[in-house]
């Protein structure tokens, strides 16, 4: 439909909302589907490594979860493309880690696996010494996380990283409002107990 | 209201998910119970490190590798 109203590339994708995106992906138009893909793929694999923890992981289920989307885009109708995605990539972790669980030692994960630190939590312009603490800090935190149970872990993940509703985790996860609750509530004071030491 | 109410009320309160009369009353709890002012401190912190966490993105293949999987299961592509 706006389409080739604008001159130039991207500029006529990148003008349209997700849900017109997600017709034209049903008429099959790849460069709408390219356009959720960039608009989405940071939000889609932030999710799922903090809640995998391993980039490299995190990576193949964030690709999983478009390649998904791309193959059940006829079912999507009606509801906002943000819940309908994250709702993919949600299960899709939830199956990783069910399926990986006898490798995990959940309890005393290092805070990065794989030996690297989130290379973008290091702000480049504050002090050697500040930049370390707060590299820590990062560590420290995602640390935490990771220590919680795959649901708790969701919705803290939901709700802090993408700043959903109480109403809107349940739409992304399928569950009633007083499960997100109560989720969010325990896992917060397991988070509130393991971090008080960390600040001053 | 005791400690055990105050308790999840600490929650929605950190979530701004509370109305003025809970507000009220949380704030006089909380003025008069410092075990719940402690824990209520202790929320905020934890609350600000999660909401402090910064966005990390994926590899700069990233969108290359999932239109080649995509094209792959589809290589009609325009027609589904
Ligand atoms: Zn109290």
């Amino acid at each position: 439909m706006t389409r080739g109203t604008f001159p130039g590339g991207r500029t006529a994708e990148a003008a349209a909302s997700d849900e017109e995106l997600v017709r034209r992906c049903q008429d099959g138009e790849v460069a709408a589907f390219t356009e959720l893909v960039l608009r989405y793929q940071d939000r889609i694999f932030n999710l799922a490594y903090r809640m995998v923890c391993r980039r490299e992981e995190a990576e193949d289920i964030a690709q999983e979860t478009f390649l998904h989307a791309w193959r059940a885009k006829a079912s999507f109708r009606g509801e906002r493309f943000s819940s309908w995605i994250y709702r993919i990539a949600s299960n899709l972790c939830l199956d990783h880690l069910r399926r990986s669980k006898v490798k995990v030692f959940s309890l005393n994960l290092p805070a990065e696996p794989d030996g690297e630190m989130p290379r973008d939590v290091v702000d480049p312009r504050a002090a050697p010494d500040e930049a370390v603490t707060k590299a820590e800090l990062a560590g420290d935190v995602q640390q935490a996380i990771q220590a919680l149970p795959p649901k708790y872990r969701l919705v803290v993940v939901l709700r802090h990283f993408y700043d959903l509703s109480y109403e809107e985790i349940c739409q992304v996860s399928n569950l009633p409002l007083g499960t997100v609750k109560t989720r969010l509530f325990r896992a917060r004071d397991i988070l509130r107990k393991r971090l008080r030491g960390l600040v001053s | 209201m005791d400690c055990q109410q105050v308790r999840d009320w600490l929650h929605t309160y950190v979530d701004a998910r509370v109305d003025a009369a809970q507000e009220r009353e949380i704030e006089r709890h909380i003025r008069a119970c410092s075990f719940c002012r402690k824990r209520l401190v202790e929320l905020g912190r934890a609350v600000n490190l999660l909401d402090d966490q910064r966005l990390i993105g994926p590899g700069p293949d990233f969108l290359r590798r999932v239109l080649q999987s995509v094209l792959r299961t589809d290589p009609a592509g325009a027609q589904d």
